[in-house]
């Protein structure tokens, strides 16, 4: 099963409230948010209906919330062996 | 238009053709015999025309009925860096 990845780019400020709607059912907040969303014709039809405002990957898993902040962290430059 | 806001203009256009192909990609292998369940869409961005088919007039500029010559600059559309409008009427 594949997934989309979708990342809001750009704001929805002063947008229709149409477009403002499909940007909150896709599941983004503000913006550089993150959402994954199964491939379907159903999710396919909302990402083109603000496909000015997003950048989509195909992946194959969906990550959760942590997840995705865990990729985000940099790298502290050590490692904790004991603590 | 500057040729810098034409370059960004041109780069957004691309984002938004990145963004149907790969749509249109994961929906082709995920549901291979059922084109039918998408054709309305298929049908709807097959009329799109991409960056790179486009004409410099309809690039940078933007059909207004209006306007003397029946054409306006981009940039003088409203919120024109978050809609598309590619396709003019026809003979315009």
């Amino acid at each position: 099963m594949s997934f989309y990845r979708i990342q809001l780019k750009r704001s929805t400020i002063a947008l229709p409230q149409a477009i403002k709607d499909t940007v909150s059912k896709l599941g983004l907040g503000k913006t550089g948010s993150v959402s994954y969303r199964e491939v379907s014709p159903i999710s396919a039809g909302m990402i083109l209906k603000v496909k000015e405002l997003v950048e989509v990957k195909v992946v194959d898993q969906a990550l959760s919330k942590s997840q995705e902040r865990a990729l985000r962290k940099s790298d502290p430059g050590f490692v904790v062996e004991k603590q | 238009m500057s040729q810098h806001q034409k370059f960004r203009h041109r780069k957004r256009l691309q984002a938004v053709d990145g963004v149907i192909a790969a749509v249109f990609s994961a929906l082709k292998q995920t549901s291979k015999q059922e084109t039918q369940s998408y054709s309305k869409l298929l049908e709807k961005y097959n009329r799109f025309p991409k960056e790179k088919e486009m004409t410099p007039k309809n690039k940078y500029t933007i059909f207004n009925r209006t306007e003397s010559g029946y054409r306006k600059s981009v940039h003088r559309f409203p919120k024109w860096t978050k809609v598309s409008k590619r396709v003019n009427p026809e003979f315009f």
